[in-house]
């Protein structure tokens, strides 16, 4: 886990994503990320974890403004790029996709893939430097400069993650949005990958969003840890404490399901089953959203929203039933 | 390599414990050949290979265009020169296809129309390519606003018939066209051709590039989901970057084969224009002018209207049907 300090690289304030759907001539809006505010702190990872369709993916482009954001704001380094023009930031922020087959493009050999983002921040002149980063590019993640060549469909998985990771770390960014990086790789491949980004992290000093739905990995990842439910940032807290003293029911739930090892102790452990699905984030309930599922809610929870309040230093939670 | 198996039914294979040595360097070589040598268009030429009509039609394709652009070399006569005793003669050994009534030998001047009309057919069909793609990718990318508005002047563009103002814009341009080409230099390679033939290649730029325009708008709005343009959009790579390196050359597919089926088309289009008296201007030839000339003379002399209408078939039904075939082989999910 990278060094940390006090400085906040990216800076979250009550940041909304509203999808419009339009059905006939009503227009309703899908919430997908509704009032987040979050900060990270530079050196750290900062893991999200939720259920699907909670919107952790949504808040991760948008902070890159691949979705435009629909209110809110986005701060980098101090700096408002709400409404800036990305081109210069797009070199400081990157991405890394959940899925390796289509997050790479299947007319183009590796090396322009890789190479792709040396050509359009125009950062080398000649090409025997343009080909010479391209080949340390690969190495650097695992791969051969023969690979520069080939065309991604003859990679497996594993490998085309790590092209992926290539083409994020040819503008030497400082921020890297980690979409579910590992989430569609075989379990063995996983702990490469992951291993192999936090190596980056502690050689380069990469700030990381690390996205996911496997727990034990953003466990091992991650310094502090954000929970999203249904557009909302229910809990937010330091790894550790996250995860010795949930707070919100909705992370209660979560961790409960996380499977152990050892049969013994798996039996004895209780599992919190929640009844129902998730509601429909295009017609979300009136108060808390996790009200509809809460063992503990009560009027109240019907009637107004929680606000994340911070419980103990630097742990955050929205709900009303803490004391 | 195939193992053997003990008897028919067994299912207990014969194994030898050579079977369970390490491959040997070559052998690892082997299957990384193996592996490296499917690509795209390889696939694509294998299952062109096994489809005999297409082939058949590209040798066709071949030997026309051979026989338009090297066969009148080999003729001793040529397509303008008239010779005096030789009018209105039937087939025969000095000439093969016959002669006109001003005596000027019919194959040489078929290949010279041939030839005219794939230049028209290949021409007219890049011009349709590169306005259809470059529109229809630029509404699809930018959606919206702009993509309403610019599907809607396709859609004005579709629903005017083109008959009419191929017509009406052969009629206005034809003068300012003569004048430039009077007048010096303008269009240097195209100065041989005559001022019907870029007439059509405008008509061409003006109205045909709407439906390859619709297919890329289609094409673009399926793959601008993909991640992989998320992933440039990430890089900081700006529109053009995206149609250019991305999204064209991801329908490439598409772009071919629509531009091969446009071939035919702008063949056929090219031959009724000059059969109404649009097309090219004489003595230049081409297949519709020809065709057009014999039917003076239909009844006497019905083999000054066969060569060119046949020629003119056989040219559209290669291009279709190869357009077909190539269809199936880069696109095989469009295969009905």
């Amino acid at each position: 886990m990278g060094n940390q300090n006090n400085e906040n690289l990216i800076e979250i304030k009550n940041l909304k994503k509203y999808f419009p759907v339009k059905s006939g001539f009503k227009t309703s809006y899908v919430k997908a990320v509704d009032d987040v505010s979050l900060y990270i702190k530079k050196g750290e990872t900062l893991g999200l974890v939720g259920e699907s369709g909670c919107g952790k993916t949504t808040l991760g482009r948008t902070i890159l403004r691949l979705h435009e954001p629909s209110s809110g704001q986005i701060l980098y380094n101090g700096t408002d790029i709400t409404k800036a023009n990305m081109h210069p930031f797009r070199r400081k922020m990157q991405i890394i996709f959940q899925d390796p087959y289509a997050s790479l493009d299947p007319r183009m050999t590796v090396g322009d893939i890789v190479g792709e983002p040396l050509d359009i921040h125009k950062m080398f002149q000649n090409n025997k430097d343009r080909q010479e980063k391209i080949y340390s590019l690969l190495e650097t993640v695992g791969l051969n400069r023969e690979h520069a060549n080939r065309f991604p469909h003859e990679f497996s998985g594993g490998q085309r993650q790590r092209i992926g990771i290539a083409r994020a770390l040819a503008v030497d960014p400082e921020f890297i949005v980690c979409d579910e990086p590992v989430s569609a790789l075989d379990v063995s491949i996983q702990a490469q990958i992951v291993n192999m980004l936090e190596d980056l992290q502690e050689e380069k000093g990469f700030t990381y969003l690390f996205i996911a739905h496997d727990l034990s990995i953003v466990k091992h990842i991650s310094d502090r840890i954000g929970v999203m439910y249904l557009g909302h940032l229910v809990e937010l807290a330091e790894s550790r404490e996250l995860y010795k003293n949930p707070m919100h029911p909705y992370t209660q739930t979560l961790l409960s399901a996380i499977p152990i090892a050892d049969p013994k102790t798996s039996r004895s452990k209780k599992r919190i089953i929640l009844e129902g699905d998730i509601p429909s984030p295009l017609n979300p309930p009136s108060g808390c959203p996790f009200r509809t599922r809460c063992p503990y809610a009560t009027e109240q929870c019907a009637k107004e929203r929680p606000e994340l309040k911070e419980y103990e230093a630097g742990h955050f939670a929205a709900c009303h039933n803490i004391k | 390599m195939k193992l053997q198996k003990n008897t028919l039914l067994s299912l207990q294979m014969k194994l030898s414990p050579e079977d369970f040595e390490p491959a040997t360097k070559s052998e690892q070589e082997d299957l990384n050949k193996l592996t490296a040598n499917t690509s795209y268009w390889k696939d694509a030429w294998r299952r062109l290979k096994q489809n005999k009509i297409a082939m058949i039609s590209l040798i066709v394709i071949i030997l026309f265009i051979l026989f338009a652009f090297v066969g009148p070399t080999f003729s001793p006569y040529t397509y303008d020169q008239q010779v005096r005793g030789d009018e209105n003669m039937r087939p025969c050994l000095k000439h093969l296809f016959g002669t006109d009534q001003l005596g000027r030998d019919l194959l040489v001047r078929v290949m010279v129309g041939s030839r005219i009309s794939l230049i028209i057919g290949v021409g007219s069909a890049l011009i349709v390519l590169v306005i259809g793609s470059l529109y229809g990718s630029i509404a699809g990318l930018l959606g919206g606003m702009t993509d309403n508005i610019m599907m809607r002047i396709v859609e004005i563009i579709y629903s005017v018939p083109d008959i009419l103002v191929i017509i009406l814009l052969q009629i206005v341009i034809k003068d300012p066209l003569q004048k430039a080409f009077d007048s010096g230099a303008l269009f240097g390679g195209l100065q041989k051709l005559g001022p019907g033939i870029v007439a059509i290649f405008i008509v061409y730029g003006l109205l045909y590039w709407v439906g390859m325009a619709r297919i890329v708008r289609g094409q673009v709005l399926q793959l601008k989901q993909m991640e992989y343009i998320n992933a440039a959009t990430a890089l900081g790579a700006n529109n053009k970057r995206l149609i250019l390196k991305h999204l064209l050359p991801n329908c490439i597919g598409t772009l071919i084969i629509t531009t091969m089926l446009q071939i035919p088309s702008a063949i056929f289009t090219e031959a009724f224009l000059s059969f109404l008296g649009l097309g090219v201007s004489a003595p230049m030839a081409s297949l519709g002018s020809l065709a057009s000339e014999a039917l003076n003379g239909v009844q006497s002399y019905p083999y000054r209207l066969l060569f060119p209408a046949l020629a003119i078939s056989i040219i559209i039904l290669a291009f279709n049907l190869f357009g077909d075939g190539l269809r199936d082989a880069l696109d095989p999910k469009m295969k009905k």
